[in-house]
């Protein structure tokens, strides 16, 4: 049986969460893959809602760049490669930078 | 050419011969450039021993004598050692389609000699996921191309690899690039322009159209999918794991 984490708890898993989020996905911009797809991979890879996935996809689209994830260097990879089989062009990078 | 529609577990477009046949080259190219046997071949090689009556063998798509790696395995096929540096890409679409995954040459270097050849193998099997949908169309006037559900995914990436190897080869770098693209279609021939030029600015053009046939199928197939997975998630009160369908 589970339940709910108490308030506490999920302040410090947090905090803890950014200490082990040295790094950043970052999705770029492209002339060819459409909105309609970058928010599908948005949202069926990253699990995202629908306003967060078309947010993330127009800031990619208007500022060129945009961080779709954090974690360690090793979920940064595997999300990469994930954009990569997708087509979409992206990168791994150290959060600090 | 008729867009996807959703139609219980698949999505289904309508395109005719001509449509069906030059996706479908083109498809098999694309995977060629990522290190494939043509997938008209390597299907002939299969139906040796398991003979698909599916397969439609009245064209030659793959027979140009542009092929290269002809008669040798796919490269995916060789085992890469997984101490081998894996080089970057030359051809500036493949490197596009396998791109730097960091602006650190070394790190670049690192994730591509771990992810290279499992990406290809990925990105292969979508082309030819899509490639054998094209070449088995069914309805009532053999003009459905059918895709299914689990199959949709793969589809709709390898229909963006394509775009993006066209888009390569046609100059697109810029989103105004993108977004002309389209209205050449449209365009008058300039004045002036004849014999080379006139034969030229054909090919450009047809490759246009290639480019924005596909654009309007993944535009149609991803927008179903969409809504279909909306429709999922609603029902099922938005409990969709995060990275749970990844691929």
């Amino acid at each position: 049986m589970s339940s709910a984490p108490h308030l506490d708890e999920v302040v410090a898993s947090d905090a803890q969460a950014s200490l082990d989020a040295p790094w950043v996905t970052i999705v770029w911009n492209d002339p060819v893959n459409l909105m309609t797809y970058v928010t599908y991979v948005f949202e069926t890879y990253f699990g995202h809602p629908r306003q967060v996935a078309e947010h993330l996809m127009r800031r990619v689209h208007t500022e060129g760049r945009a961080v779709v994830s954090r974690g360690t260097l090793e979920a940064m990879e595997v999300d990469v490669q994930a954009m990569h089989g997708f087509g979409l062009w992206a990168t791994v990078q150290s959060s600090s930078r | 050419m008729r867009g996807f529609v959703a139609r219980q577990q698949e999505y289904v477009a309508r395109l005719d011969a001509d449509e069906r046949a030059v996706l479908a080259g083109i498809a098999s190219e694309v995977g060629v450039l990522l290190g494939a046997t043509p997938f008209r071949r390597a299907a002939r090689v299969a139906q040796q021993t398991a003979p698909d009556p599916q397969v439609d063998e009245s064209d030659d798509e793959d027979d140009e004598p542009g092929d290269v790696l002809d008669d040798g395995p796919p490269l995916s096929a060789l085992g890469w050692p997984w101490q081998r540096p894996v080089e970057r890409p030359t051809d500036s679409a493949v490197r596009r389609l396998l791109p730097d995954a960091s602006e650190d040459p070394e790190q670049a270097a690192e994730f591509r000699r771990l992810t290279d050849a499992d990406l290809r193998e990925r990105k292969i099997a979508g082309l030819r996921t899509w490639w054998q949908a094209l070449r088995a169309p069914g309805g009532r006037h053999g003009d459905a191309v059918a895709v299914t559900a689990a199959e949709a995914p793969a589809v709709a990436a390898a229909m963006t690899d394509v775009r993006l190897v066209l888009a390569d080869r046609l100059g697109v770098r810029t989103d105004e690039d993108g977004e002309r693209i389209y209205q050449e279609l449209t365009e008058p021939v300039p004045p002036g322009s004849g014999g080379r030029d006139s034969e030229a600015i054909a090919v450009r053009r047809a490759f246009v159209g290639v480019y924005a046939m596909l654009s309007e199928l993944q535009e149609t197939l991803v927008g179903a999918m969409l809504e279909q997975s909306r429709a999922r998630r609603t029902s099922q009160g938005g409990a969709d794991g995060p990275r749970g369908t990844g691929g």
